[in-house]
């Protein structure tokens, strides 16, 4: 691709209309070309600020009586003004696919959303809505006929393991040309390398199907636009019908059953709305993380050697401070305390700092070994407010655990290479990669520890790996992992052991990887640096993949935090030559934070 | 009347019953009005052209398909009105070419008038909101529609009645126009998102 190319190219990229292959080329030409590096991130300014000021208004009160007080005046003049040509307005609203029924419904949506008062448009609505995402992804619906201002509806996802079971169920029909195959005839230890990513014609036609078929339910649920009873029949309905299409899908004891089998890649999303706005927080800091209410943001800016907190809203707004801290780190869940590595004579050591208190959480041990910087490091803190780290001290890679009043004990007892720490979501265990060399290989594999002194289990198979990198699902029933090397992508374990190789995606291979605190999604980043969002639920009923638009350099070294609404992110990416980083909160397309 | 779908609000105005045809109004005046008032960028145009829209709406509503869903053949005459009143209000004031449009003044946001009351954000917006409004309507009315209801290029080039690479390329000039025009506002972008 050249510069020429590439500057048209970057707008409809923007617009989430590019195909997977012509976005492969342009990240290719992008990774290699400053100047259009420039021109990315100035499109991404325009398109943010478009994106932003174009909003839907309130028209005046009063303006549907004023429109009916003027029609008949306005019809004598009107009738004359315009040439429009209806004849071709008719058909064309005839050759509109079903498709676009789906996006009014969407837009519908919104507005029903937004406090609309008419039942029979929400009950409408809902159901066309239902119809469009697929009936199977919806777990539950319940009415409100109590609500102020009319009628309110929710609807509640079904858990990410049924949608997961469904997942897998949906492209082994697909690959067999059957859409509903029993459980019994997916093949569950098949391994998925030998399926490359098909071309985005391939990947968009397969979407388009879903879609259909989602559709022909719609017609066949009968429509039912304003005829629904504004109650909670409405719910149950909707129960039922999920219900009935998931038939050949697991229950929702998901030990029971089979990991899903992925027959292909991840649909690449290359509709309009599944692009990913990027906006670059205004200033350059460390430890930013989103404050404890989960809507704000915390961060800390270098001041005279000391380092000052403060919070703000997204876009800087509301800047207040919190007082200064002596260094940079990383914080607690309740995000009160800040933790850090500072070397004491000569070792690392582990401090804890609260309301202008430091304490040195590391234990001191007369006469253990380990240099200086493996005396404590890589350390992360539980739910539990107890804290992880690797120490050298006794000769190999060992885990310790400290907690906040300085108790530490040291859970593992091997010589092998641990790193990429990871709690289990109660804090009662830990996942790690091990690893060794073995004939000049690097191989390794996942294993988890509990706290309680059992032996370390194996979760995954001993592969050939550069690394590993691991994160609990939010119920701690699965273990996602990001390999890097010959097996590359993303893998899904369950975290007891029985069950593995299920790749959901052959990219990846970076060393961050998150699991969504809805559980819906996992963002993780390749062995390029790019980062890139699994999720789980999604207009098509299946697996779709989205990239977060490059951000230039260091990516690789890039840190992200989900919102605890799942639907943003905070990415932390070091800058060249500076102990800053750079902020950029990554917001999701509303298609897939609508519901 | 509120509980009844579109479709069935269309056959009630079609054999003479107004209050449907109002509720229809209701039901979407916010999506007609925010149509034109992107487009416009002035309250009243924006009144003025969005009763113009109801009206054409109301007048060719017996040519509706009813087998089809209502809304998207809805805005699709609704964007077209519009198209066509821009145009022919631009035919009218005789405006100045496109090429004059490529070469206006970049916009700078005004900072003397008010500081206490200054808003970084608020400026920005109007800067943004008048910069659109000045774009050709060619470009302006498939960008207001990209990003109102976030359409497809492909449902953008149906309503529009034209190709799909035509959309493309007409959004990415208009957005070239634009990108010129705020050029101190997007390179001010940093500071514009701050405000300390």
């Amino acid at each position: 691709m050249k510069c020429q190319d590439s500057r048209q190219v970057l707008y409809t990229y923007l617009d989430g209309e590019l195909s997977s292959y012509e976005e492969s080329a342009l990240y290719g030409h992008l990774a290699a070309c400053q100047s259009c590096q420039l021109d990315m991130d100035q499109a991404r300014n325009l398109h943010n600020l478009l994106d932003k000021t174009i909003k839907h208004v309130e028209p005046p009160p009063g303006f549907a009586k004023k429109v009916m007080a003027n029609l008949d005046k306005y019809q004598l003049s009107a009738a004359e003004d315009h040439v429009l040509d209806l004849g071709s307005s008719r058909s064309i609203a005839k050759e509109t696919d079903q498709k676009t029924a789906a996006q009014r419904t969407a837009g519908g949506f919104k507005m029903a959303l937004l406090k609309s008062r008419w039942v029979g448009i929400a009950a409408g609505i809902v159901f066309a809505f239902m119809s469009y995402v697929g009936f199977n992804q919806v777990a539950q619906i319940a009415f409100d006929p109590k609500a102020e201002n009319g009628i309110y509806f929710g609807i509640v996802p079904k858990d990410y393991h049924e949608l997961l079971a469904e997942n897998n169920v949906k492209q082994t029909g697909d690959a067999e040309g059957q859409p509903d195959v029993s459980k019994d005839n997916i093949p569950g230890s098949e391994n998925s390398f030998d399926v490359e990513n098909p071309v985005s014609d391939n990947t968009n036609q397969r979407m388009a199907d879903g879609r259909s078929d989602t559709l022909k339910e719609d017609s066949r649920s009968g429509g039912g636009q304003g005829q629904q009873p504004n109650s909670g029949s409405e719910g149950s309905s909707g129960k039922q019908a999920g219900q009935e299409n998931q038939h050949a899908a697991p229950g929702p004891n998901p030990e029971q059953d089979s990991l899903p089998f992925i027959t292909s890649e991840p649909i690449i999303a290359a509709n309009p709305t599944s692009t990913i706005t990027l906006n670059m927080f205004g200033l350059q800091v460390n430890s930013a993380a989103w404050s404890p209410n989960g809507q704000q943001l915390r961060y800390m800016i270098e001041d005279n050697g000391k380092f000052e907190l403060f919070e703000s809203q997204t876009d800087g707004q509301g800047q207040k401070s919190l007082g200064t801290y002596n260094a940079v780190g990383i914080w607690s869940p309740d995000k009160e305390k800040l933790l850090y590595s500072k070397v004491v004579d000569g070792k690392s050591t582990l401090w804890l700092e609260h309301k202008g208190e430091a304490i040195n959480l590391t234990p001191y041990e007369e006469g253990a070994k380990g240099d200086g910087a493996k005396w404590a490091y890589n350390p992360i803190w539980s739910s539990k407010n107890e804290i992880a780290y690797l120490t050298g001290r006794y000769g190999g890679t060992e885990i310790m655990v400290v907690d906040l009043q300085g108790n530490s004990r040291r859970i593992t007892n091997s010589s092998d290479a641990k790193s990429n720490l990871a709690w289990s979501p109660d804090g009662s265990e830990i996942a790690y990669y091990k690893s060794w060399e073995d004939k000049g290989a690097l191989k390794g594999e996942i294993a988890v520890v509990s706290l309680n002194g059992e032996k370390p289990r194996s979760v995954t198979p001993t592969i050939k790996a550069g690394n590993m990198v691991p994160t609990w699902s939010p119920d701690g029933k699965l273990l996602a992992v990001n390999v890097n090397g010959e097996e590359q992508g993303i893998w899904l374990a369950r975290s007891d052991g029985s069950d593995w190789e299920k790749r959901l995606t052959g990219k990846g291979g970076g060393k961050v990887l998150s699991w969504s605190p809805d559980g819906q999604k996992i963002a993780f980043n390749d062995a390029q640096g790019a980062f890139h969002i699994l999720i789980w639920r999604s207009a098509s009923g299946r697996l779709e993949l989205m990239q977060i638009p490059p951000m230039g350099s260091l990516m690789m070294e890039t840190t992200i935090e989900w919102s605890r609404d799942s639907r943003e992110l905070l990415l932390e990416q070091p800058v060249q030559g500076s102990t800053q980083k750079n902020l950029w909160i990554g917001s999701l397309p509303k298609t897939v934070t609508a519901y | 009347m509120e509980k009844l779908a579109d479709e069935a609000l269309v056959n009630l105005t079609v054999n003479g019953d107004k209050n449907a045809f109002c509720e229809l109004i209701t039901r979407y005046e916010k999506q007609i009005y925010s149509l034109t008032y992107r487009l416009t960028n002035n309250p009243e145009d924006a009144q003025d052209l969005a009763q113009e829209v109801f009206s054409k709406i109301y007048q060719v509503l017996d040519k509706y398909d009813k087998g089809r869903p209502f809304f998207p053949w809805m805005y699709k005459v609704a964007s077209n009105v519009c198209y066509s009143r821009l145009r022919s209000q631009k035919a009218k004031a005789q405006e100045v070419s496109i090429d004059k449009v490529i070469e206006f003044a970049p916009l700078a946001p005004q900072r003397d008038t008010h500081p206490e009351e200054y808003s970084l954000a608020r400026e920005t917006q109007r800067l943004v909101q008048q910069a659109i409004a000045e774009l050709p309507e060619k470009y302006r009315v498939p960008l207001v529609l990209k990003y109102l209801e976030e359409l497809s290029y492909k449902r953008i080039s149906e309503i529009l009645d034209l190709p799909v690479t035509t959309i493309e390329t007409r959004l990415y000039r208009g957005k070239m126009l634009l990108q010129k025009r705020l050029s101190k506002v997007i390179e001010g972008g940093e500071r514009y998102e701050m405000s300390r």
